[in-house]
């Protein structure tokens, strides 16, 4: 149940999030930075607010009701974000409201499902599970990141294709430029042109869409309706989220009789126990016991902020790499892993020749090994044969990279956590995040060195980064759900929801300082901003094991859980 | 205050122009393609610092329409004449700086790499 409707709610906020910055410059003229300032501050709110949410949930609602609290408040925040472009509304002002009021959705929902799932494995007989439960719970997130990025496209190219237009993410842009003053700019073109041969314009390069798109009309025509088609197609998706919200409204509230039993706040069991005269069942912690607890946790959101920080540049500095200097003329082998057609059948191929060469595989699973190999391999094939001689891959198809790695790693990491486990050998919640920070500093590691290669030529190979996002995916399976999982296990039971909306709140943090960070971006050489951020993951990997007396004492005492 | 708004840009400006002409000087000793692609990297970078105070100075007009009668207006002000008349003298710089850059690299301009920083550089006014 939790992974369901973790998975409908991040896939409408993935959805979402896939356009809103290209929203925001195609309807409102924004440069980058002020659209990132709108993006900063949406992220912000949607990870700090679930303090709040911990505290109503903790203090007021209880788990349940927040939760379905937050999926109708999210429903209307995405309703109204969708709205401008269908009622032609003006101004930025709803788009603020509009974010606010899913930043306060996602609130009430996002720490106190992951409260709720928790305390699914309070009981003795689970609790073993918990870690492994929670890398589960995160496939769920990723699954539904890793489609909603295609599913944006989608409804945008269906908006586009019904007045024969097809998608170009500059054009916005370069209509903008083209349908206002730019008196300096133009001045700079001239002298461009007058030095180098070839130099292109803003006018010429619409033209040449125009042409592209057998649009026949003006160009100033061309440069009002295409922007307001895209606009209308943008809303689309934003409508899309809103349904996805009710969805996993619906998956929550339909399956409500296999949490019912967990979801109770300690609050909530001492009102029960008054209420019918009773001793209340909950356990009494001791303020210093709790103290302890509290201090372990925010050690741990101090180092796990560095993690988000250095992570979150895959939204910022890695797509600019993306687009600046990684060659985007591939060929059509490299091709196979930017398409969904042929990746998701190669990923099916590779699962199948796993399973059917796996000694301890029965016939059954051998034989649906060898079909998913067949069938993936012919799939695969299929969609090669359909690519252009010469394929060119767009920077934001890299992002598809972190949920799908996720969602076929998270196996073999259960996996091999148990393994560990059955031999005694399992290392403790907070090892494994510190062992994520040092795979993230690995990561990064690849990509200073990529960097240095940078000094002679234009644009690396794909590989790079691909490389780059399977180590911090690694990395992210180590920490993320390892970390959601140890405050479960540590948080003092008054405080599980507000420890959850903690956990947020350092991610938080985390996106403001990967902001900041990235400021250094144009200042220094690429390879040096890179080797910071290496810099800085060790030295929190190192804070992390320095501090691992106090992190291991305070999951082993644990005596009600 | 009239003016103050502009003075970042315009120190930008002047900054990417002065960093411009030392990338021509070093373009008089290039010796061979790989010095050429460092050079044309950096005054890749450079320009899109120019490219950036351009649209920075240019955005107090993007609220008008091209050819509209504010714009005409505002094209009249002693404050954008100012304006324009510095932008030109710091561009005049810059576009003698580009004309020797352009023509030491002559040699070097069919190399793989080269040619390729070239593109980024034709691209320059229509990539974000």
């Amino acid at each position: 149940m939790a992974f369901f409707a973790n998975m409908g709610e991040r896939f409408g906020y993935y959805t979402m999030l896939a356009i809103f910055v290209l929203y925001l410059q195609a309807n409102f003229g924004f440069n980058a930075s002020q659209a990132g300032d709108y993006y900063g501050g949406f992220l912000f709110g949607i990870y700090f607010l679930p303090i709040l949410g911990g505290i109503v949930a903790d203090r007021l609602l209880g788990y349940g009701k927040t939760i379905a609290l937050g999926t109708i408040v999210m429903f209307v925040g995405y309703m109204l974000l969708a709205s401008p472009g269908f009622f032609a509304m003006e101004g930025k002002l709803i788009i603020i409201i509009s974010l606010f009021v899913i930043s306060l959705g996602t609130g009430f929902f996002k720490g106190n499902l992951q409260a709720l799932t928790g305390k699914l494995y309070d009981d003795p007989k689970y609790a073993p599970n918990r870690d492994n439960a929670f890398n589960i719970f995160y496939m769920g997130i990723n699954i539904g990141a890793f489609f909603a990025p295609h599913a944006a496209t989608g409804v945008v190219n269906w908006m586009l294709g019904g007045k024969n237009f097809s998608y170009e993410s500059t054009i916005p842009h370069l209509s903008n430029l083209q349908a206002t003053p730019h008196p300096f700019l133009d001045k700079m073109t001239g002298t461009l042109q007058a030095n180098f041969s070839g130099v292109q314009t803003y006018t010429a390069k619409l033209q040449h869409f125009m042409t592209e798109m057998n649009f026949g009309g003006p160009l100033q025509e061309f440069i009002q309706e295409y922007p307001t088609t895209l606009s209308k197609g943008y809303s689309g998706a934003f409508a899309v989220a809103a349904v996805s919200m009710l969805v996993s409204l619906i998956i929550f509230t339909a399956f409500r009789k296999y949490y019912k039993h967990a979801d109770v706040t300690e609050k909530q069991k001492e009102q029960a126990a008054a209420k019918a005269g009773k001793k209340s069942e909950t356990v009494k912690m001791s303020k210093e016991e709790e103290k302890k607890r509290l201090v372990a946790l925010g050690l741990v959101f101090i180092t796990v902020a560095f993690f988000w920080m250095a992570f979150h540049q895959n939204g910022f500095t890695l797509t600019i790499f993306a687009r600046d200097f990684t060659v985007s003329d591939v060929s059509k082998f490299d091709y196979l892993f930017f398409d969904l057609r042929s990746f998701l059948p190669l990923l099916a191929a590779i699962g199948g020749l796993i399973l059917l060469l796996r000694p301890k595989s029965k016939q059954r699973t051998k034989l649906i090994g060898g079909g998913l190999l067949v069938a993936g391999a012919g799939l695969g094939y299929w969609a090669y044969s359909t690519f252009s001689a010469n394929p060119t891959i767009e920077p934001q198809l890299f992002q598809h990279f972190n949920p799908i790695f996720i969602v076929f790693l998270t196996p073999l990491i259960v996996g091999f956590f148990t393994w560990l486990r059955k031999k005694g050998k399992e290392p403790s919640s907070p090892r494994k995040i510190g062992i994520g920070m040092f795979l993230t500093a690995l990561g990064f590691v690849v990509m200073m060195s990529g960097a240095l290669k940078l000094q002679s030529m234009t644009g690396l190979s794909p590989y790079w980064l691909i490389g780059t996002y399977l180590t911090l995916t690694v990395a992210e399976l180590f920490l993320s759900p390892i970390g959601i999982s140890f405050v479960a296990k540590v948080a003092p039971p008054r405080f599980s929801g507000l420890a959850q909306g903690g956990w947020l709140g350092a991610t938080a943090i985390g996106n403001l300082l990967a902001g900041l960070v990235g400021k250094l971006w144009d200042i220094v050489e690429i390879w040096q901003f890179f080797a910071l951020l290496v810099g800085l993951t060790i030295l929190s990997g190192i804070f992390i094991f320095s501090i691992m007396r106090i992190l291991e004492n305070a999951t082993k005492s644990n005596p009600e859980k | 205050m009239a003016g103050c708004a502009s003075e970042t840009p315009m120190k930008d400006l002047r900054a990417a122009a002065k960093e411009i002409d030392n990338i021509e000087e070093r373009s008089e000793n290039v010796q061979n393609a790989e010095e050429a692609f460092t050079i044309l990297r950096d005054l890749n970078g450079a320009m899109k610092d120019v490219r950036g105070a351009a649209l920075s100075l240019d955005e107090e007009y993007t609220n008008m329409k091209v050819g509209g009668e504010e714009f005409q207006k505002a094209k009249q002000s002693e404050e954008f004449k100012n304006k324009m008349s510095e932008f030109n003298k710091i561009n005049s710089d810059i576009d003698s700086s580009l004309a020797t850059i352009s023509e030491n690299l002559e040699p070097y301009k069919e190399d793989e790499e080269v040619k390729k920083m070239l593109q980024k550089l034709q691209n320059l006014l229509i990539s974000r």
